[in-house]
């Protein structure tokens, strides 16, 4: 690399961050983006605690007609109901179904029929309301917890179990393996995670390659457009190519990180939202998120996992900006772009087999080189990092790693970047780009150039 | 001063630029003539170093040159700006890179935007409501307007050496003479340019010194009067009420065109065709021109390039 070669990256950043944060599409694709994320979480909240819900204070449901056929006839079910719902009247049916059926139907719109039956795998509880009528779908499924209850109470009842022991057969069961020192201090061997903890780590995964793939896209594009619009051959006079991509990869990492800071910011706001409007206090990311699955969110892997993922994702944009120079027209972007999305897909791929390995059977070779592999670490390592399933010093070897890498790419990109940039005719091959690397240190030996 | 030494370009095996030597010891304009594909583009994306060469080396001043920390200015043959930006942005940006400062950047793009006759286009006026109009882009911009943007991008550093690849293709005589009037600005700063184009008359207008590529290889170069010169006056044009045919014929002198009224002819040198004129007035042949002149630049050209003017 030439003394000089990086000299005005700062001014391709200052201009790529200013003309893409100005663009439409970008602050239009980002208000979209901001507009699902508002309504998203309020909405799943409705959805996913709807059977939470108590419906209104007091139930419109006035008169139970119970057909109990289960083996215990004896159910107390007013016991179970709290208030709103204790004024309502159990009644045997002594008439025909039919009969009652009808009734409801055309008189005693809040009045309700309970069909319970049992036999050897089931028991089923099935309310019946007016097709018109005050009572509601929410009303009856209430209802349809305190029957059950009730139901389970008197099977316990009848096996005479106490609620005490009841409790106790209550309690789960953990198994686990360990080896034991010679100080007597175990270490447990069991190093899988939990579902919430693999959800968790695929979800750090996701959004990393989602990163990845806006930002390195960008950066193709902007390569190309240059290139089909022939700029690019003024720019040159000025500063080098290196300079050129490195300004453009760190800009658009930086207007996709702008994106995502203010849609976790829109999240936040969202998820307050939700947590209003279900009216429970808790939220849908709770619900699949245990407590203890941040155990190791603290500063230190915070950090080493952002400088992964970082390094990571300046990988793959350089990568994808070398790609982008392959190409000379717009219309070539994409298919220009073919070997940064078949290594991105085996980077990602490495890292969910990773994670379901770790799930499934814990720490093993194979994550063990899905967390150093530069391809993949920047996808799986900082999940794994926060979930606790990697430690310091895999993350500082996979973050040398990357750095490597990254000096190697941009040491190769320096080579053949500049052949490639003024190239305006059809989309090179990459097999041509290797064969242009020959070419080119053949020609800087011949000039004597370093 | 600028020195060119051996230039090489190789692609595989096929040499695009061969040993290209050529040095421009004081200030003025400097040609570089070619047919299409001659390494006209190729050397001078060399000699800015945006391009590897395979040998030979550039010199400024004795150093060796370098287009980022030189103050160089630059019109590509392939005019290019970003389609979707604003020009005012490209243009602070063009020239951020050329490390000018963004206050002397404005008052310089002021004055060209005024010299150009471009200021509507980068300083929108304001609407009938008082409103700022939107910015323009370049692709709302004719052709002529896009190429007095890319001059303004060349010249907003105030170079101290300008290269112009076909300034003046597409523009109409208008817009010509403008450029050509900036181009002679240039020029009494004491200004180097290299400057590439296929109008013969354009370079005669304004280049002292030339260098002719053929597939790559210089095949004429120098001072250009001195290759005139060299050639000598052969050149014999003349008018006559009267038909000088057999006056032709008799002195066996080869005619290169002819219209109704004018011979177009070649001459062995001056001696014949003052002994020629002798002839004609002799004979009491009624003459409307007779001029004995050098070859133009464009009759050089064709001479060097004509057999092979292929493009590869």
């Amino acid at each position: 690399m030439k003394k000089g070669s990086l000299r005005g990256w700062k001014d391709v950043f200052t201009f790529t961050v200013a003309q893409t944060v100005k663009s439409k599409s970008y602050r239009v694709t980002l208000l979209i983006m901001l507009a699902i994320i508002l309504v998203s979480m309020p909405l799943m909240n409705i959805f996913l605690f709807q059977d939470a819900q108590t419906g209104p204070d007091v139930s419109s449901i006035e008169k139970v007609y119970v057909y109990n056929m289960t083996m215990y006839r004896n159910l107390d079910m007013a016991e179970e109901l709290p208030a709103g719902y204790d004024h309502i009247v159990f009644e045997n049916g002594t008439e025909g179904m039919d009969v009652v059926q009808a009734r409801i139907c055309e008189e005693e719109t809040s009045s309700v029929l309970l069909y319970l039956m049992e036999d050897e795998t089931y028991c089923y509880i099935q309310f019946l309301r007016a097709p018109e009528g005050d009572v509601s779908l929410l009303e009856l499924q209430q209802l349809g917890q305190y029957v059950e209850n009730a139901y389970s109470k008197a099977k316990i009842a009848a096996l005479g179990v106490t609620d005490a022991q009841m409790e106790f057969l209550k309690t789960s069961v953990v198994a686990s393996a360990g080896v034991v020192d010679t100080e007597s201090t175990v270490v447990l061997e069991d190093t899988s995670i939990s579902d919430s903890e693999y959800w968790f780590v695929y979800g750090v995964l996701f959004v990393v390659l989602m990163i990845s793939v806006m930002a390195s896209s960008q950066v193709a594009t902007a390569i190309v457009q240059e290139k089909s619009s022939r700029v690019i051959e003024y720019l040159l006079t000025s500063i080098r190519p290196l300079a050129l991509i490195v300004g453009k990869v760190l800009a658009m990492l930086v207007t996709v990180m702008l994106q995502l800071v203010v849609l976790l910011i829109g999240g936040f706001v969202s998820t307050k939202i939700g947590e209003a409007v279900s009216g429970t206090g808790t939220n849908a990311i709770t619900q699949f998120l245990t407590p203890d699955i941040l155990a190791n969110l603290n500063l230190g892997n915070i950090i080493l996992g952002l400088l992964t993922a970082g390094a990571g994702l300046i990988l793959y944009a350089t990568l994808a900006g070398l790609c982008g120079a392959t190409a000379s027209r717009l219309e070539e972007a994409g298919d220009s772009l073919m070997l940064f999305t078949m290594t991105s897909l085996v980077g990602a791929y490495i890292g969910m087999g990773a994670a379901g390995s770790l799930m499934g059977i814990g720490d093993n070779a194979f994550v063990t080189f899905a967390l150093i592999f530069p391809l993949s670490s920047a996808f799986l390592l900082p999940g794994a990092l926060l979930v606790g399933k990697a430690d310091a010093l895999i993350a500082v070897i996979a973050i040398a790693v990357l750095l490597i890498s990254v000096v190697l790419m941009f040491l190769f990109v320096a080579k053949v970047y500049e052949t490639l940039i003024l190239h305006t005719g059809n989309r090179i091959k990459m097999k041509e780009v290797f064969a242009m690397l020959k070419t080119t240190k053949k020609g800087k030996e011949a000039a004597g150039d370093e | 001063m600028l020195e060119v030494k051996n230039l090489t370009k190789k692609y595989g095996e096929k040499t695009v630029v061969d040993n290209l030597s050529f040095s421009i010891e004081k200030p003025g304009v400097y040609a570089l003539l070619g047919t299409n594909g001659a390494g006209k583009t190729t050397s001078i994306r060399m000699i800015l170093g945006m391009l590897a060469k395979n040998g030979g080396e550039v010199l400024w001043d004795g150093k060796p040159f370098s287009a980022a920390e030189l103050n160089v200015g630059y019109l590509a043959e392939e005019r290019g700006l970003y389609p979707k930006y604003s020009l005012l942005d490209q243009l602070l940006y063009f020239a951020s890179l050329k490390k000018v400062p963004k206050k002397d950047a404005m008052v310089r793009i002021k004055y060209w935007a005024e010299r150009l006759q471009v200021e509507e286009y980068i300083f929108p006026p304001k609407t009938a409501k008082g409103k700022q109009a939107k910015a323009n882009q370049a692709d709302q911009l004719s052709k002529g307007n896009q190429q007095k943007i890319q001059l303004m991008a060349a010249l907003i550093s105030d170079p101290e050496f300008l290269i112009l690849d076909e300034p003046l293709s597409g523009l109409d005589p208008v817009n010509t003479d403008l450029f050509k009037g900036i181009i002679r600005e240039e020029m009494a700063k004491e200004k180097y340019l290299i400057m590439s184009s296929h109008q013969m008359p354009t370079i005669e207008e304004f280049c002292s010194d030339i260098t002719i590529l053929n597939r790559g290889q210089a095949v004429l170069q120098g001072n250009l009067n001195e290759i005139k010169r060299s050639y000598g006056r052969v050149n014999l044009f003349v008018k006559s009420d009267s038909n000088i045919a057999p006056y032709i014929a008799d002195f066996g002198l080869q005619i290169v065109a002819k219209t109704p009224s004018e011979y177009h002819l070649k001459v062995r040198d001056e001696q014949q065709a003052r002994q020629f004129l002798g002839k004609l007035m002799t004979e009491n042949v009624p003459l409307v021109k007779f001029e004995l002149r050098e070859p133009s630049l464009h009759e050089i050209f064709v001479e060097k390039v004509g057999d092979n003017n292929e493009e590869r």
